[in-house]
Order: C-alpha cells, then structure tokens, then sequence
C-alpha cells in the first residue's frame, strides 16, 4: 500500500466517519412517545396518570402555583379568603373575577385536561380491559371533572378533543343541564363497569364512587329525590380518597401548602354576613388555628389556618359514605320526611361526638338551612360548597344572591363584594369557534 | 495606545483573479518591499500586500517590510491596503528564482473605506465595496473598553438599527438585542452570534434558579479586550446563506491575532466604582378620624367616599434611608496582560484577565477569569491555519428582585410608611423582609466555558481555495439557590431552609468545508464561485436537585433532609445546510452575486424536507466611473440585496408526546404520563425575507461620510405558539405557522470629521434608525395575551407585544378637588410599542496633542415606545401605598390612575411615555507619547483612561427607569416591576505596553 493509498483512505475514513456523525436523528429521552403506550401493559400507566392530572386540578399544583377546584370554588363561597397581592385570586374572592382572570385561565384548563386523561385512558381501557375497576375508575374520574366544570362554571361550557392525526375536533358549548346529563352518562358507565367487575374490594369501591358521583350530578340537575336513591347502598364508612405526597411539588396538598406554608389563602369566618363561622364555631370537624403572621398582603388581621390537611402528604376526599347520608337527608327533607333527615343527620354527628340536632319549632327553611350547614360543616374543603350556593339560587330553593352568598363589606382594601354565582369561563376558549362566552349566569 | 484598525488576515481574503486558464509554475520567485506612509515616510506596519489575481499575499513587519513567496515569474500587480490609508498598486516583474523589490508610500484616509473586508457565511472575505448590504462595524478601542458593565454593552448606539436593552442595573445580568424589530412572536429574537467562524452561545435568560426576573447572559462571558473587531449583519438580505437561525441578523466576532514583527506586551489596570442612583419613591400613608375613631386608615378614596378626614400623612423610603438602605457603592478591579507578535509564519496573541465586580447590593458580585490563546501559521505556501482557543470561568451572585417575595427592591417599594410598623419582621419598614433576612438569599451561578475554533485554508492551485473549520463552544454550568434554615421567615419552607443545584452542560458545535474557485473570465471581469456545507449541533443537558429542611451550616444537599427533587433535561438540535454562489465583478466597480442555501434540521416536522433560503446582492461604485464628474463628493455607491433566513421550532416542538410524571396511588409512587405536548406534523421552518436598499457617500477626502439604507423584512409562516382552546385538554400552546410579521425601516449613519490635524482632531458620529413593526396576519386565533393581565398582546394589525388597555375617559372629582371616581371604555385599545422605534446616537471623539489626550462621549435617545410602571401600579392598586391614592396634593392625573387601579384594576394609566436621552459613556483618555514612554519610563507607550457610564437621562417616564425589564430576557414581555435601574460607574484604567 503506497502512502498515497494511505492518505486517500485516512481521509476517506475520515468524510465517512464525519458523514455519519452528520445524523439529524436525535434522540428525546425525556418524553414518551404514544406508540409506547399502545398495549394492555400500558393501562396502569395511563390510569395512574389520570390520577395525577384529577389531584391537581382537584387539590392544586404546587409547582405550578396553580389552585385548583377546592381552593379556588372555596374562595368564591365562604370558605377561604384571599390572603396574597395577585389582583386575580382577590377577584374572584370579590366576585368580580373577568375572562382574563388567570387562576380562572389555568384551573379551567386543569380540569379539562384531567377529564380528557380520563376519557382517554377509558378509551384505552375499553378496547384493551373492558371489565377492569380501573375503567370504572377513570369513567368516574371523567365525571367528576365534568361536575367541576358544571358546579364552578357559567354554563356555555364546551367539551373538545384531539383526534389520533392531531387535529382539534371542537365541542360545542353545553348548557347547565347538559353538562351534569353528560357527567351523570359517565358515572352511568362507570357503575355499569364497577358492577360487571365483580365483588372484589376494588369493583366494590368504584361502585360506591360511581354512586355518590350520579347522586352528585342529580343534585346539580335538581333530582334531589333521584339522588337519594341512587346513594342509599352506599356504606356511611365508605370514602374515596385522591392522595397526595411529598414526593414531587405537583402532588402536594396545595391547601395545606397555599394557607398554611405560604399564607396566601387563609380561612374565612362568618365571611360576607352569610357565610358559616368556620373559625368561631369551634367546630371539630373544621379544625381551625389562628396564626401569629398576618397573610402575603400584609394586611392587619392575623391569618386562621385550616387543619383539616396538616400536611403536604394529607388525602383529601372525593366522595363518601358521609356525602352519601347528607344527599339521603337533604332528598327527605325535600320529600317532607324532616324526621328522617334529623335521624341522619343526628347518626353522622354522633359519630363526630357532636350532640344532636333538633328540627323543633324550626320552619322549613330553617331546616334547609340547617342542612347545609351540616353540608358546609362536613364537607369542608372538599370542592363542594359552591355548588352547593348555586344549587340553592336554582329550584327548589330559588334564595337570593344575598341570603346565599358573602355581600357587604370586603375585610381589606376598603371594597366591596360584587354578585357573581359562577366563574366565567375564560377567554382563551374563544380560540373554540364553537364557543360564544357564558350562556347564562348561573 | 493608538489602536491599529486591521484588515483580516490574508487567509480569509477572497481576491484572487488569476489568468484564464493559469497553470501553476515550476520555479517560482520572490517579491519584497517596504510600505511606508506618504509624507513621514514612517515605516507601516499590518499592511496588506497582495499580489493581485492571486493567492499569494503579506503582511508588513513593524519595519513596515514584507516578502512574499511562491509568486509565478512574469510582471504582475502588487497591492497594498491598510484601514486609514489609501490602497494602491503597483507592476513589478518577477523572474524565476530571483527577488522583485516593490516599495510603496500611501496616503493617509477616512477610517470608513470599501477596502475593509467582512468575513462570510462560507468562512471567505469579502471586500464591503462587493457587498449589497449594509455591515455594520463596532469598533472596540481600547478607551471605551473600560466604560462598558458587560460586553453586549459594546453593541449599544453603536450601530443604526441595532438595540441592546438592558434589562437592569445589577452585575452579571444580561440585555437583549434586537436587530430592526422583531422577527418572531414566539421563537427568539436574538441574533445568531459567531466567534473565529463558528456558533456559540449567546443567549440570555441563562440561568436554570429564578431570583424574580433577572439572569445571565451567556454573550456577556466575553472579554471586550479580546476582541479584535465585531461586525453586524442585520437581516436575512446581509445573512441570508448564515441559514436558519440567522433571521434575526448575526453578530461576527473576531478575536485578536498576532503579527509579524516585534512582540508587544501590554499589562493594564482598571480600578472602578459603582453606585445606585434611582429615584425610588417613598411608601405613603395616612390616618385620619372615622367615627370618632383616630388613627383609622384613611387613604383618598376613603375621604372621597365620606369616610374619613386625614389628620396626618406619614411617608418612608427604606431603599433610600441611611438607616435601612440595602446599597453600597459596588467596587470593580481588573487586571490583565497580553502578548501579540510573530513572524511572517506564525503569529500569536495570548490574554488572561481577572475582573472582579462587586454589585451595589452585598448580595451581588461578579469573578470572572478569561484567558485566550490565539495561534495563526502558515504551514506551506498553500496552506494555513489559525486556532483560537478561550476560556472563561464565571461566578456571579444574584440578589432577588423584581417579581419575588424575596427582593430588596419588592419589600422596599411595596413596604410600610413607617418604619416601626409591627409587619416588619426586621423592624425595617420592608415589608415584609429587609435585608437583615434578605442577605440570607444565596443565588450563585458558576459557568466554565471554553471556546475553540481551527480553521485551515490551502491553496492547491491559484485560482482554487478550500477553506475547513470546526468549533466548539462549551459551557458547563452550576446554579444554586439556598436559604439556611432559622435566617428568612417568610413562610415555612423559607424558616426551614431548602436548597436547589442544578448542573447543566450546553454544547454547540459546528463543521464546515468550503471551495472557492476565482478567477476572470476577461481582463473587466471576475468570477467566485462558493460551494459549501455545514453542520451544526446544540446539545444540552441538566441534571437538577433539591431539597428542605437544611440542617444548620451546611451547603449541600446532602444537608436537606426532607422532601427531595429531582429532574433531568435533554435536548439535542441538528441540523445540516448547503451553500451555492456566484459572484460576477465588472472592472472592480460592479458586483452581482446570488446564492442558495438548503437546511434540513432534525427540529422540523415529519412531513417537511428542505427549506432553501436565496440570496441576491448587487453593488456598484458609481463614483470610480470615468463619466462621473470630479469634486467633492468623492465616493457614491448604490447597493441592494435580497435574502431568505428562518428560524426553525424547538426540538420537540413538532412531536405530539407525553411527560413521565409520579402520581400516587394506594401507598405507592407509580409510573405515570400526562400530555406533555400536541405537535403539528406539519411544522416547518419561519421564513423571512427581507430587501434592503442604500447609498454611501464619501466627501471632502472622506471628512463627510453618509450611509442611507432602507430595509422591508417580513416573516412568512411565523412560528406563533398558538394559544390551544382549554376545552380541548391538553397543553396551553402548540407551534404553528400562523402568522406574518412585518418590519420596515431607515437607517442612516454620518461621520463628520471637521478638524483633522496633528494638533486637534475631531470625529463625529451620528446614528439613527427608525422602525415599524406589524403584524400582518394571526390566523385561526384570538389575540395572543403575552401578560396575565393583558397589559401586553399579539394582535394583527398591530404591532407585535404591543401594550393594550382601557384608558381613562372621564375623572369625578368631589368638591375638594380629590378624585371620587373614574370611567374608561369597555374595550381594551392599543396603547403603544413595548419596545424603541426610533434610535438615535450622537459620538464625539475629541483628539489633542497627536492623540495625546483623547475625549469621547455616546449620547444616545431612544423613542417612539412606553414602558409600564407597573411598580406604581401595585403600590396603588394593591398595596395603596402611592403618592396617588395617599396625598390629596398629587395631581389630578396621579390621582386619577391611582383610583382606577385600586377600584378596578385598570393599569392604563400606568403605560407611560418612556423615549429618553441618556448620557450613556465619557472616556478621557491621556497616553505618554511613545519616546516620552520610552525614555523615562522604558516602555512603549503608557496610558490612562478615565471613563463614566450611565451619567444621567433626560425622560418623562415617572418610574425608575425606562429601559428596565422585571421579566429580564423576555421575548416581549416588558416592564418596570420592582426591579434594578442601571447604575452609576466610574472607572480609571491604567494601560502600559512594552
């Protein structure tokens, strides 16, 4: 081989070796390619995911800095304050939250996003595992985000998705009624799954969720008898949990972190005139501590910190055994039955070592009252106080604004609350041509 | 030290116009000479010398000698050129074996010439007299090195249409620069950045920890005393075959290199100073009668209301108090040395510096060490190469700022209005941290970053040159942020301590072979044909941790005991581009070039190939024509140019994907996914186009200089990160090419040099550009907020980032003259431009004594755009501790956009004129005249500069600054929140050659 041979193939070697570096393939080891989730293997994946996008649209996301479903619906009710500077969470404290609001922006985009991880793990379950209690389970998951969007926002919701080629395939903006029959469709689907999943402690628990779900869901429709029905095999033991860890700061319990680490909401008491005196009352089933600080913005008044979640890793409750008898109480006292309430009623607080009520020389709504006090008192911090307001606004209770939800004098700043029952939908859905804006206020 | 201005190398010259058909000689001959300057007859050094239609070239030694090998007997025309004198030619035969003498003497000239050379996208030189587009020069002289706080500053009012913003005052923080506008609404607008022929980082926002809004800039790791020249490409027409990643222009660096001749030792000492000089307003409040109650809380909308009566108004400013002050005067020490010399072979140039900075706040400094080493040879008649190596160690500490709980400038501007007010936690008047917590927050950033080029030209034939290089530019990076436990009690996790570490590595590189064929077809005309290609790859990767609950001194996070975190990120970009072009000359007054350039990158989508950008350029000197009438105007040149460039997505931008995320389930952590993005498979690269046309004048022997340019830029098929409808569920955005974005603008640069003598000299320079930007089309989406409050959209029609709000229509006033109410419109309008439309600076250069004393100064006016305060918009809508809503003496407007932020969160008010004049840099410079140096003092020449920056502004902004930026790097995002004004600095510098 003579030098030039040699200097020929060196510097051939060397454009090959430079040609092949020369590659535009790149690897993305960070992310997951859809094909790899195609098989049955898959289906906990997915499952498990669903779970984690519905806790933090349900509890919040810390690391995030998003609020979710509780903190913010309980901020419009009665039962957080807003204790930070963001213009936004202030607004929607105040009642006068716009479409550019962006806690409103991200916790509406959260819980689509967490109902359409659920229908789309459903899909996969119903092609791959059809009689699976994790199908029940994220039917009921798809359901529930549903009822957020129902309970928290003006009707004129839509409901889209992402077809397999990627191109957006745009619902069209449902009406209140429509959107709890769409949510009720879910967690019909999601019992008729539970129950064809046999008997285990698995299908049992999906069962009781799907349950105490369409129970919800008929209340918001305003079938209260319905409801009670649909509730009255549900065991009084009965809870379904969405966990929380220390893990990663997405899957903190962002109450606890948002009041108690951060100081940015804090627990409101007797807010408005209306609202319940979650603090005063002393009451064991809201456990509430007034704090030496003051909350973010600075203004004067000592923060009161809910204990309820004491920390980080605390589940919050999804459904219960406890809902299922307050929907049995609330359906009797409908029906005229106010002795069957108070039994129910009175059987939760002994359980709480709380003494007894009485309906004595109480009217009716008087009775009604009571009743959701208990629901408010029970249910605290558990995304349900206000539906509860806007379903008293409606039939058959048709209060006023005033009687219902928090008026007056706002405690900082000098101002004063506005009426809003409902979160308007925001903005960037006008990027949906399908979509005209709130279609009603409540 | 008088600085040399120099032609590149002869390497990189691309002038060779051999005989048709010439074959390379067996026996060749010499050609040697001396150059020296008409008149003195002073030996010139770095001199040019050229044989012309050939490769074959020199340098001139301190002598002013030169020798060129390797020349083909027969008469030929030997060239001399030289920055700041006239070029000239002369015949000379040349016998095989033998030696040729051609001596020169040339005549001094403007510094502004056609004979400089710009390097090109293929690696060649180019003369600017070929070239169809404006090129933009910055000189870096050795005077103005010491006024400058970072190296992007060097760009600033240095060039008709280029900007740099500085987004704040605090050390080690970066600016952006823009380029005529705009191009893009969602990628970056930052120019491309190229070293010694190969991509480097230059990107800002560099930093992994977010201390409220500031971060690093990776351009700014660069030491301006390296520096030999840097040229500006502003748009597609000038960088078009620089290919994607070049439509927002290119900034070429080149560093310094040695020459043949003595070896020159140069050691310099800068001692300097720095001081915070904002207008920082005092916090208000008042107290007044309520009811028979004292000391109730009575701001003005509570006396408009009836409330209450004002007994007393109290105001404090803890950032300007002696007492509660978090500011120093900051201190800057530098030191460096560097060397330069060579033969005709070789030349090297070797650097090291230490700089070290410490900030106005005690929590801000920055340590930098830079060393270079630069090495040029000549290994054969045919062949060179020149290596270029630097490196840089860089450790910064950040204080928080901006948007942060944890800023000095946060707690001070939103604090109490006294200074014992019991929500103070440090007794301080902050609120609620002053910096006896504040100090605790510990923000480092340390990145090592070694940059290297090789290029190697060889010549095999006369008319035939390949030209190779490769680089790399590697920074490896580690940023922390801790809080130790029991020092900063803002909320839990701060009184417990946490901290995070992140180390990231981030790696361009690059490869590129080129050819270039010249020769002449006929004796009026010549031909370059380039052929090239070019690979390039980014690659970064992180590796990120953290942790709380620190135990009590330690510094790691082996000292978190709780509620760990960690993350890995990988990206890699690549991508493969072609270049093709021709250029024609005619009689060296004449030039049409055009050209192609194909990229293919792996970020583009599936269903897209190959993007090819043209390029088109013509030029011609009308003045060298015989027809054009003799006089005063001595040079008039007509240029146009047309070219293409883009942009492309990031590297997953195309692909529809899921994140692993953790999500617990009964007990346990599981493996689980969530949508992470919802690619467009028919995603493909930004285009953008721009025409650019000019003039240049030269008169009075080039004492009048003028350079008119006209430009019209527009992106096609503009990446917008379009805003995906939420009922959809999935991620908030997703890249498409829906948009198109227009800019149109006037340059003009002028020199005047009205005096010229030995004993007076002056220069001026004036620099002005005017822009408009528009967006043209934003299709299948509703207005792009940028802000969360809409302060700031994409709309179409409209400029891009444009400022939008509800301005105030009608103010109701109450009998006393304070403002009860306000109204505005429903709709929100357009405000105004969130970035400069017009540009103008002013530079003077003031020489005495033949250059013994040196004054200079850069005036500099930004106009045409607003800024928001949104600073005085949270201090009265939200704190309402403003002049506004406290004192009934504040004007009516004051008051008037107090009351509309605090009753309905209306910023309008708040979106200010922000056009200014800023007294930017003043250098004073005294150097020992050479025989003075080396007689008594045994060097070669000795130098003192005194230099001021950022010496005072002229502006109706009513905020701390105009120019500042909370959200730093931002693409668009723009406004004055609590953050850092640029400050004060002074500096002498000591300069001593041997």
């Amino acid at each position: 081989m003579t030098f030039r041979t040699l200097r020929r193939a060196a510097a051939g070697s060397l454009a090959a070796g430079l040609l092949a570096g020369c590659s535009l393939d790149v690897a993305t080891p960070g992310i997951v390619d859809p094909d790899n989730l195609a098989d049955e293997t898959s289906l906990p994946t997915l499952r498990a995911g669903a779970l984690g996008d519905f806790g933090a649209a349900f509890g919040g996301d810390d690391n995030a800095g998003d609020e979710g479903v509780i903190l913010v619906g309980g901020l419009r009710a009665d039962e957080f304050l807003n204790r930070d500077t963001f213009e936004e969470r202030r607004d929607i404290d105040l009642g006068t939250a716009r479409i550019d609001n962006g806690s409103l922006r991200d916790l509406f985009r959260n819980i689509q996003r967490a109902r359409r991880a659920s229908e789309f793990a459903g899909s996969r379950y119903r092609e791959l595992a059809p009689t699976d209690a994790g199908y029940a389970e994220v039917l009921s998951l798809a359901g529930y985000s549903t009822l957020f969007l129902g309970e928290l926002f003006c009707p004129g919701v839509p409901f889209s998705d992402l077809d397999a080629s990627g191109r957006f395939v745009y619902g069209a903006a449902l009406g209140r009624e429509q959107i709890f029959q769409r949510a009720l469709a879910k967690f019909d689907s999601a019992l008729a799954v539970a129950q064809a999943a046999g008997s285990g402690t698995a299908a049992t628990a999906q069962v009781n969720l799907a349950r105490v779900g369409r129970a919800r869901a008929l209340l918001g429709l305003g079938r209260i008898a319905e409801a009670r029905t649909a509730v009255a095999s549900v065991p009084t033991a009965f809870a379904y949990n969405v966990e929380y860890s220390e893990n990663t700061g997405r899957q903190n319990n962002a109450i606890y972190t948002f009041n108690n680490v951060r100081r940015r909401w804090g627990v409101a008491d007797r807010e408005g005139g209306v609202g319940l005196p979650f603090f005063t009352a002393n009451d064991p089933r809201v456990r509430v501590t007034q704090s030496t600080r003051n909350g973010l913005d600075g203004v004067a008044v000592r923060i009161l910190n809910q204990e309820k979640y004491p920390a980080r890793t605390t589940s919050i409750r999804l459904a219960s055994g406890t809902e299922a008898r307050l929907i049995e109480a609330e359906g009797a006292l409908q029906a005229g039955e106010s002795g069957a309430a108070l039994t129910l009623l009175n059987a939760l607080r002994t359980s709480a070592s709380l003494p007894a009520l009485a309906f004595t020389g109480q009217t009716a709504a008087q009775q009604r009252d009571l009743l959701f006090r208990e629901r408010g008192f029970w249910l605290y911090a558990e995304s349900q106080r206000l539906g509860d307001f806007r379903r008293l606004l409606r039939a058959p209770y048709n209060l006023t604004y005033a009687q219902v939800f928090p008026t007056g004098a706002y405690f900082k700043q000098g101002r004063v609350y506005s009426e809003q029952p409902s979160l308007p939908i925001p903005n960037e859905e006008e990027n949906n041509p399908n979509f005209s804006g709130c279609t009603a206020a409540n | 030290m008088t600085h040399i201005p120099r032609l590149l190398p002869l390497a990189v010259v691309a002038i060779v116009a051999p005989a048709a058909g010439a074959q390379q000689p067996a026996a060749t001959g010499t050609i040697t000479g001396t150059v020296t300057e008409q008149g003195s007859n002073a030996p010139l050094a770095a001199v040019q010398v050229q044989v012309v239609g050939t490769t074959r070239g020199a340098i001139t030694n301190d002598a002013g000698v030169y020798r060129i090998l390797g020349v083909a007997p027969g008469a030929v025309q030997v060239r001399v050129r030289r920055l700041g004198y006239e070029p000239a030619t002369q015949g000379v035969t040349v016998a095989a074996g033998a030696t040729a003498t051609a001596n020169f003497a040339i005549g001094r000239a403007a510094a502004t010439t056609l004979e400089q050379v710009v390097v090109t996208a293929t690696g060649e030189g180019q003369r600017v007299r070929e070239q169809g587009n404006a090129v933009a020069r910055v000189e870096l002289t050795p005077d103005r090195v010491p006024a400058l706080p970072a190296f992007s500053q060097a760009l600033s009012a240095q060039a008709a249409g280029v900007q740099v913003l500085q987004s704040s005052g605090t050390a080690g923080t970066g600016s952006r620069i823009r380029i005529r506008g705009a191009n893009s609404l969602s990628l970056s607008n930052e120019p491309l950045i190229i070293i010694d022929g190969v991509r480097v980082q230059g990107g800002g926002n560099s930093n992994s920890i977010a201390v409220g809004g500031q971060a690093p800039s990776r351009l700014d790791d660069l030491n301006p005393e390296e520096i030999e020249s840097i040229e500006v490409l502003k748009g597609p027409a000038a960088s078009g075959l620089y290919g994607t990643q070049a439509a927002n222009g290119v900034v070429q660096i080149t560093t310094k290199r040695g020459r043949a001749g003595r070896t020159n030792y140069t050691v310099y000492g800068e001692r300097g100073l720095t001081q915070e000089v904002s207008n920082f307003p005092p916090n208000y409040g008042a107290f007044g009668d309520y009811d028979g109650e004292t000391d109730f809380f009575c701001d003005l909308p509570s006396v408009a209301g009836g409330l209450c009566t004002q007994t007393e108004i109290v105001s404090f400013n803890p950032l300007k108090d002696s007492r509660t002050t978090p500011f120093r005067d900051g201190a800057r020490t530098q030191l460096g040395a560097n060397v330069a010399g060579g033969t005709e072979r070789v030349g090297y140039f070797l650097s090291g510096e230490t700089d070290r900075e410490a900030g106005v706040y005690y929590t801000n400094s920055v340590n930098r060490t830079s060393l270079r080493a630069n090495l040029r040879a000549f290994v054969s008649e045919k062949a060179d190469v020149n290596v270029s190596t630097g490196y840089v160690a860089n450790n910064i500490q950040l204080p928080g700022n901006d948007n942060t709980f944890l800023g000095y400038i946060s707690n001070g501007l939103a604090g109490f209005a006294q200074i014992d007010n019991p929500g103070s936690v440090n007794g301080d008047g902050y609120d609620p941290l002053g910096p006896a917590s504040l100090d605790y927050y510990q923000n480092f950033q340390q990145a090592r970053r070694f940059t290297g080029s090789l290029q190697a030209n060889y010549r095999p034939l006369s008319w035939l040159r390949f030209n190779g290089v490769a680089g790399i530019d590697q920074t490896n990076r580690l940023d922390t942020q801790q809080i130790p436990p029991g020092r900063i009690e803002l909320d839990t996790e701060t009184s417990e301590g946490y901290r995070f570490a992140n180390r990231l590595q981030a790696g361009t590189y690059t490869a590129q072979a080129t050819a270039t064929a010249q020769f002449a077809p006929t004796e009026n005309l010549s031909s370059t044909t380039t052929a090239s290609f070019q690979y390039q790859q980014d690659r970064n990767d992180g590796v990120f941790g953290g942790g709380y609950r620190l135990v009590a001194g330690t510094s790691s996070l082996g000292g978190a005991v709780t509620r760990f975190e960690t993350d890995e990120a990988y990206g890699d970009g690549r991508l493969l581009g072609g270049i093709l072009s021709q250029q024609i000359g005619w009689r060296d007054r004449l030039f049409v070039s055009a050209g192609v350039r194909g990229d293919n990158s792996s970020a583009f989508g599936e269903n897209f190939g190959t993007v090819f950008y043209p390029t088109a350029q013509a030029s011609w000197v009308a003045s060298e024509e015989e027809w054009f009438p003799r006089g005063p105007l001595g040079l008039v040149r007509f240029r146009g140019s047309f070219g293409r460039s883009g942009l492309r997505p990031g590297n997953v931008d195309a692909l529809t994907y899921f994140n692993p995320v953790p999500s617990r389930v009964n007990g346990a952590e599981l493996a689980a996914v969530s949508v992470g993005g919802v690619g467009d498979p028919d995603l493909k690269p930004e285009v953008t186009t721009e025409f650019e046309g000019g003039v240049d004048f030269e008169a009075f022997s080039r004492r009048a200089t003028l350079q008119l340019t006209a430009y019209n830029r527009q992106s096609k098929d503009a990446l917008v990160a379009r805003v995906i409808a939420p009922s959809v569920g999935v991620v908030r955005t997703r890249f498409e090419n829906i948009g198109e974005i227009r800019n149109r603008g006037f340059e003009a640069l002028m020199t005047l040099r009205p005096l010229d003598t030995r004993a007076v000299g002056l220069d001026l320079t004036f620099n002005y550009s005017y822009n408009t930007n528009k967006i043209l089309t934003l299709r299948d989406t509703t207005p792009i907020l940028i802000t969360a409050n809409g302060s700031q959209q994409h709309a179409q029609g409209f400029p891009a980032g444009g400022y939008w709000g509800s301005p105030i229509t009608n103010v109701i006033t109450n009998a006393q003259g304070i403002v009860e109410d306000v109204e505005f419109g429903e709709e929100p309008q357009f405000l105004g431009y969130s970035q400069p439309r017009t540009l103008f600076s002013f530079n003077p250069q003031l020489s005495l004594f033949n250059n013994a004393v040196r004054v200079g100064a850069l005036v500099d006016y930004r106009g045409g755009y607003k800024q928001y305060n949104s600073s005085e918009d949270f201090r009265c809508g939200i704190t309402a501790t403003c002049k506004g809503i406290i004192d009934p003496s504040s004007s009516q407007e004051e008051q008037a956009r107090a009351v509309a932020a605090y009753n309905y969160g209306n910023y309008a008010g708040f979106i200010e004129k922000a056009d200014f004049v800023r007294f930017r840099e003043v250098t004073l410079t005294f150097a020992l005249p050479e025989r003075l140096s080396q007689r008594y003092l045994k060097t070669r020449g000795v130098g003192l500069t005194l230099a001021g920056y950022n010496l005072g502004i002229i502006t109706d902004y009513t905020g701390v600054d105009p120019e500042v930026n909370a959200s730093a790097q931002s693409n668009f995002i723009q406004s004055d929140f609590l953050s850092q004004a640029p400050v004060r600095r002074f500096s002498a510098r000591v300069n001593v050659n041997f």
